[in-house]
């Protein structure tokens, strides 16, 4: 469906995507996950082809969309992460206005508008001007009239960037309506958890480039080669320490008073090994077991941590 | 069916939504009412012996002036955040992305400021009645003053919608949309100056004179002093424009089909799709060429929108 080859972007000697390579196939939420600055925005735009690229091709159905800009512009609907709205417009006024620039004909767009407020549940406020509006419902009104010519591919930025807790489930609740509606989504977010649960697939960019991409249980599964393990003994844990510190792949050897956790990189028959060394030299294990890798954590380790909240 | 240009559609609901606009036509029709009357009670004043309709012509014509000056003023300051507004109101991208050709956005933006002159000219009704009921100037001279006028204000509005797809901020906009009517007023009379200066130098013939004649009146023709003295020859008959740059060019040119007039309209039809055209390719967000050549596009290039 939307499959982006070696993309690369630069602002002046500062190269924001480099070499970026991405494929959503139809009908899918992709997750596009990365810490601030990572260049999300700057390939959505060039996705939305706001933005000339550098390097590298956008396809969309195998068509280079460089070479075909109109069909770009009816297939894709965008939401920015910031944007605004024009103060002396009212709802409808306003979607007809982007009616207009896609030249929907007058008398079909009644039902069409109708139809899409109903969608991000913003019937009620048709009437009202735009402007009165709060930011969740400014933030929906946005995502309407990004729908407006029924695209089938949705990029959003950041769309439940700056809402309250209510604002984002309401937005959340939108969303998986749409992915019923049979659009392909790809929403960009700073913070994995948010997205994990509704998308079906995630890439994770970092310094514009994709460092892992996949459905959620296979990213995990890529990054759970480090697996966290906590052993509880019942006593003598100095010489459990001891033991695990001459344990191969073992690292991150941590005492934490009921139990003592470690990090292991390796297979499940390495591991086993471990615990049956650990009981042979008789210490008293009450429990060994994995931690769940919690794709937060995940996301940390990848990104290298450096993602902070507001930006 | 053809759909009005959606930007102008909303434009329109929003123009008419703004106070400003209402409080700036009172003001401009308050002005305009005080230039008229004075001329007027001038004519009362002069006409003991019957009424000269040529005063009533006098005073229609200042009001065209006036009319020429609040445009050239109004317009770039009404029209220069018609670009740079959106963007700074961050809905720019939202216009860049649907199907609208940016043509068409800028044209539509440049119909809003035409709309706006329209209203200076309907508010302006009731001085055209008091001016028609005293007598001596013709619906002609009506309808003939309000397309230049419209043609005008395209011209100016042009100018305005160019810079303001140049410059990020507004105020900047305006500012050169000023400065550049100014500067063009300047640098094509400099033009037409050189170009006699030339002609009187190298002696040239008389066919090559009148070329001469026609390139020079074209030039200054985008000068609005003259443009309003050509509009002004015509409806008295005379011929000024012409009788001053045929002494110059020591030649007198004489081509009875070829107004100046006519020029200065076909110089700003001109000029404004030119601007119009410039300014489209300035808001593509990907310009169609350097899409070629990879080779080419790894120089820097920065962007920042
Ligand atoms: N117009 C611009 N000029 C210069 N640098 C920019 C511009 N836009 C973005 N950048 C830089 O490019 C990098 C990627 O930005 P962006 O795509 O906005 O990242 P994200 O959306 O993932 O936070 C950032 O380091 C940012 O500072
Ligand atoms: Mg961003």
């Amino acid at each position: 469906m939307l499959k982006i080859e070696g993309l690369v972007k630069r602002y002046g000697k500062f190269t924001a995507v480099d070499g970026l390579d991405l494929e959503v196939s139809r009908g899918s939420i992709y997750g596009f996950v990365g810490p601030n600055g990572a260049g999300k925005t700057t390939t959505m735009k060039i996705m939305a082809g706001l933005l000339r690229a550098d390097g590298g091709s956008v396809y969309i159905d195998g068509i280079d969309v460089s070479a075909d800009t109109d069909m770009l512009k009816q297939k894709i609907g965008y939401m920015p992460d910031f944007f605004g709205v024009y103060t002396d417009l009212r709802v409808d006024e306003y979607m007809d206005f982007y009616a207009g620039t896609y030249y929907i004909p007058y008398e079909e767009r009644r039902e069409i508008i109708d139809n899409l407020l109903e969608i991000v549940d913003l019937s009620h406020k048709k009437k009202d001007y735009v402007d009165s509006l709060s930011r969740g419902m400014k933030q929906r009104l946005c995502l309407a009239r990004s729908l407006i010519h029924d695209p089938e591919i949705l990029i959003l930025d950041e769309p439940a960037s700056g809402l309250d807790p209510r604002a984002r489930i309401e937005m959340k609740e939108v969303l998986k309506q749409l992915s019923t509606l049979d659009k392909t989504i790809v929403i960009s977010s700073h913070i994995l958890p948010e997205l994990a649960e509704m998308c079906t697939e995630i890439g994770i960019i970092n310094h514009g480039k994709m460092i892992d991409s996949g459905s959620v249980t296979e990213i995990m599964s890529h990054i759970s080669k480090e697996r966290v393990v906590e052993i509880k003994p019942v006593d003598k844990k100095a010489e459990l320490i001891t033991l695990l510190e001459q344990m191969p792949n073992v690292g991150n050897i941590t005492d934490n008073t009921f139990y003592v956790s470690f990090s292991y990189r390796g297979d499940d028959s390495g591991l086993s090994y471990i615990l049956t060394n650990v009981v042979s030299e008789g210490i008293p294990v009450l429990s060994f077991h994995e931690k769940e890798g919690n794709l937060e954590d995940i996301f940390m380790q990848l990104t290298g941590g450096e993602d902070n909240e507001n930006a | 069916m053809k759909m009005l240009n959606p930007v102008f559609r909303k434009d329109m609901r929003v123009l008419f939504r703004n106070i400003k606009v209402y409080i700036g036509l009172t003001i401009y029709l308050l002005i305009l009412v005080f230039i008229t009357n004075s001329i007027l009670k001038m004519i009362n004043l002069n006409s003991y012996n019957g009424f000269n309709p040529e005063y009533v012509m006098g005073a229609y014509l200042t009001m065209l002036g006036f009319q020429m000056l609040v445009i050239t003023f109004v317009i770039p300051a009404f029209t220069s955040s018609s670009i740079s507004g959106e963007r700074e109101r961050q809905t720019l991208d939202f216009m860049l992305i649907t199907r609208m050709k940016t043509f068409d956005i800028v044209l539509g933006k440049l119909m809003s400021s035409i709309m706006l002159v329209c209203l200076m000219i309907v508010a302006s009704m009731p001085v055209y009645a008091v001016i028609f009921y005293y007598g001596g100037v013709s619906v002609i001279n009506f309808l003939f003053n309000t397309v230049f006028l419209i043609i005008y204000s395209a011209f100016i509005g042009s100018i305005a919608v160019f810079f303001s797809t140049i410059f990020k901020k507004t105020a900047a906009a305006t500012a050169v949309s000023n400065l550049f009517v100014i500067g063009l007023s300047i640098g094509t009379a400099t033009a037409a100056g050189t170009i006699i200066t030339v002609c009187s130098l190298v002696g040239v013939n008389d066919i090559a004179r009148s070329i001469a004649g026609i390139i020079c009146v074209a030039l200054i023709s985008l000068n609005p002093v003259v443009s309003f003295v050509s509009v002004i020859d015509t409806q008295l008959g005379s011929d000024l424009t012409w009788e001053f740059i045929g002494g110059l060019l020591d030649s007198s040119i004489d081509i009875p089909f070829l107004q100046v007039w006519h020029i200065v309209l076909i110089m700003y039809m001109l000029v404004t799709f030119l601007l119009l055209k410039a300014a489209a390719i300035n808001l593509r967000p990907i310009k169609k060429s350097g899409r070629k050549n990879k080779n080419i596009r790894k120089t820097a290039d920065p962007e920042n929108n």
